[in-house]
């Protein structure tokens, strides 16, 4: 009896704390500060509408600064946010050269979360973004299952050393091994560009009668191999991009291209808002690096 | 380049002084009754081009030999290189950088160079599909060369009467028609998958790809012009020694103008069946394929320095490019390897064709009035005074 008494004084006590908690958190409020690099990408745009909804929702006062892809403004930006006295800074970097106003932040008692662009050198609680060895993982898992592991496999390759393009290639290697089934008939790189990708591909058709999947960094070169699989009339080779672009999307409608890989933008703002919550209610523990997943768009 | 700036101020004046007197514009006998001497003998069509048949051969000779060994090693390789179809894919990659390349040789034969051919290949083919959208395909074509003459008007004008460095009026004019072609299209792709302009790079008449005829149309039309043509003559003047041809009455303005309209409108043609190939427009595409064009004209054997070479180079060395591209293709070489074998293979290429080009050279001996260049560039013919000297 004297146990159960105990026990109901003490549910009630929280349940009151909560309350009152609640209630100081509602008056207070929480103010978030969001530098984004830019505004002109709809990639961007997305990132700011999810910081944005979720901010609103979550009933925070929310300041979204545009630096125009500009280091300089970005810096002033934050050292702004900083006079206003910002709970937690969220911050999508226009360059690695903002570490310093991170850290200034940091040193103001600030928190510091970035989406997408690690910065490196700055205190930073978390980051929240994508992983391009991560994508070129599950691209090539994607194609191998859609093979029902086997076939011959095209791989496009983006920039020679671009980093996206490293860390997609390595991805991507991670995984053919465990298809003996897949063979990588050839490996070339489309630059990235539509035009580039026409020519590299009109000559792996050349070259290879047999060729059961293209794999492409992004949509532009996806949409070169295309073309190029169009003119020589060639059938049955399942075509992948990245990006998810407008034009691209429409091909995987008609059935032109097989798959394109969607980034989320979106989450990736949300998940900044979500973690910034956290950090104030300690109701979780905020990850250091949160890799977002992708979608993959298919007819 | 920059010893004949000051005087350069002259040309209109020159021109005006010939047109009023002395030199009609278009008619025969003037100009050529002045150059046409036994000393400058070279400058006459006719006569130039004797020697020139010959003397372009032997200067195609050192990369025509580089390109017949890339080929034969190729064949060895792939079993796949030496077919049919491959080879007329090969042409058929090949034909938008020679289109582009055949500009750029005569702009480099004066001397300058052109940098913006590839941001021009892409607001030239944004320009098309964006004017066919609404005015139909034959307005959206003329609309889309017209803009790439423009380009090239502008860049000429910076060139002849800014005296503005051709690499450094190029160079921004690249940056700017980019930057035009991304504000036209708002940085998204123009697609156009239907429409009568889709026959420019999809068509074929016979076994041969459009692009194919038109790459043989522009190549022979070009060669016809720097081989046939009083203009021709000039080009090759103007690169060679622009004071002389300025004193013979040639308007260095004119010319250069003239050349880079060309190399532009050349630059859009190619950028028009680029877009046909793709059935649509990227505002990013063309970058870097001026530099692929600038290997063309070099690997060929015209001189940056101006005064000297021609189509038939050009065409070689679009090839060399283009074959190997495939070749690398066809073998899967790893992207990185690429990069040092086709530097390397360009490299090599030069120095063979120039240690040919010496060997000419020295056979020729002094029979040749002037050793300085291969073709006896029209260097200041004795004598040749314009009235009033």
């Amino acid at each position: 009896m004297e146990i159960r008494r105990w026990h109901v004084v003490a549910v009630a006590l929280l349940a009151v704390g909560l309350v009152l908690a609640w209630a100081a958190a509602g008056q207070a409020g929480m103010k978030v500060g969001f530098s984004v690099s830019t505004q002109v990408n709809p990639f961007y745009k997305a990132m700011a509408d999810g910081v944005r909804d979720q901010a609103t929702a979550e009933g925070y006062e929310v300041t979204i600064l545009n630096a125009d892809d500009k280091l300089e403004k970005q810096i002033a930006d934050v050292e702004d946010l900083i006079q206003k006295k910002i709970d937690v800074l969220i911050i999508n970097a226009t360059q690695d050269g903002a570490a310093a106003v991170l850290n200034k932040a940091a040193d103001a008692g600030i928190p510091v979360i970035t989406l997408q662009r690690a910065v490196p050198g700055a205190k930073v609680v978390s980051h929240i973004g994508t992983d391009n060895v991560v994508i070129g993982r599950e691209g090539a898992e994607w194609i191998a299952k859609k093979l029902n592991g086997k076939g011959n496999v095209v791989v496009m390759e983006g920039i020679p050393g671009a980093a996206s393009s490293e860390d997609r290639k390595k991805g991507s290697a991670e995984i053919w091994p465990k298809y003996p089934g897949i063979k990588i008939v050839s490996q070339q790189s489309g630059k990235y560009d539509r035009a580039v990708a026409l020519g590299v591909m009109e000559n792996i058709l050349q070259a290879q009668p047999q060729i059961d999947a293209v794999f492409c960094f992004n949509d532009e070169m996806a949409m070169g191999a295309l073309a190029a699989v169009k003119a020589a009339k060639r059938t049955g080779i399942a075509i992948t991009g990245m990006d998810a672009n407008k034009d691209a999307r429409e091909a995987v409608a008609n059935g032109e291209l097989a798959m394109t890989i969607a980034l989320p933008p979106y989450d990736i703002g949300k998940t900044g808002v979500i973690f910034a919550k956290w950090l104030q209610t300690k109701e979780k523990p905020v990850p250091a690096l949160q890799v977002m997943p992708v979608s993959f768009i298919t007819k | 380049m920059s010893e004949q700036r000051p005087e350069a101020r002259d040309d209109a004046s020159a021109v005006g002084r010939f047109e009023g007197s002395a030199v009609p514009r278009t008619t025969e006998p003037p100009i050529d009754r002045i150059i046409e001497r036994p000393s400058s003998a070279f400058l006459s069509p006719r006569s130039r081009d004797e020697g020139s048949a010959a003397r372009q051969l032997l200067r195609g000779y050192g990369s025509l030999i580089g390109l017949v060994l890339i080929c034969l090693v190729l064949s060895l390789l792939s079993d796949r290189f030496l077919t049919t179809s491959n080879l007329i894919n090969v042409t058929r990659q090949v034909s938008i950088n020679a289109i582009v390349a055949a500009g750029m040789t005569l702009v480099i034969i004066t001397g300058g160079i052109d940098l913006s051919v590839g941001s021009t290949i892409a607001l030239a083919g944004c320009t098309a599909l964006l004017v066919a959208r609404t005015a139909g395909d034959l307005p959206g074509m003329a609309a889309g060369i017209l803009v790439g003459a423009l380009v090239g008007v502008f860049n000429g004008g910076l060139v002849a009467w800014g005296r503005v460095p051709p690499f450094i009026a190029t160079l921004a004019t690249m940056t700017i028609v980019r930057g035009a072609a991304l504000v036209l299209t708002n940085g998204e792709p123009i697609v156009k998958s239907s429409g009568a302009y889709l026959w420019l790079g999809q068509a074929s008449i016979g076994p041969m790809p459009v692009p194919i005829l038109l790459m043989l149309g522009v190549l022979l039309g070009t060669h016809w012009f720097l081989a046939r043509t009083r203009w021709g003559i000039y080009v090759y003047a103007v690169g060679g020694n622009a004071e002389a041809a300025r004193l013979v009455g040639i308007s260095l303005a004119r010319i250069q103008i003239l050349v880079y309209a060309l190399a532009g409108a050349l630059a859009a043609l190619g950028g028009l069946v680029l877009a046909a190939r793709l059935s649509s427009a990227q505002p990013n595409t063309g970058v870097g394929f001026e530099l692929d064009a600038i290997a063309a004209v070099v690997l060929g054997g015209t001189s940056l320095m101006g005064g000297e070479g021609g189509i038939w180079g050009t065409t070689v060395g679009a090839f060399i490019i283009g074959v190997l591209n495939n070749g690398f293709n066809l073998l899967n070489v790893s992207p990185f390897y690429q990069l040092i074998a086709k530097g390397s293979v360009i490299v090599l290429a030069v120095v063979v064709d120039q240690l040919l080009k010496r060997r000419a050279m020295a056979a020729r001996g002094p029979a040749t009035p002037t050793p300085a260049r291969s073709d006896g560039g029209p260097v200041a013919p004795a004598g040749v005074q314009p009235a009033g000297r």
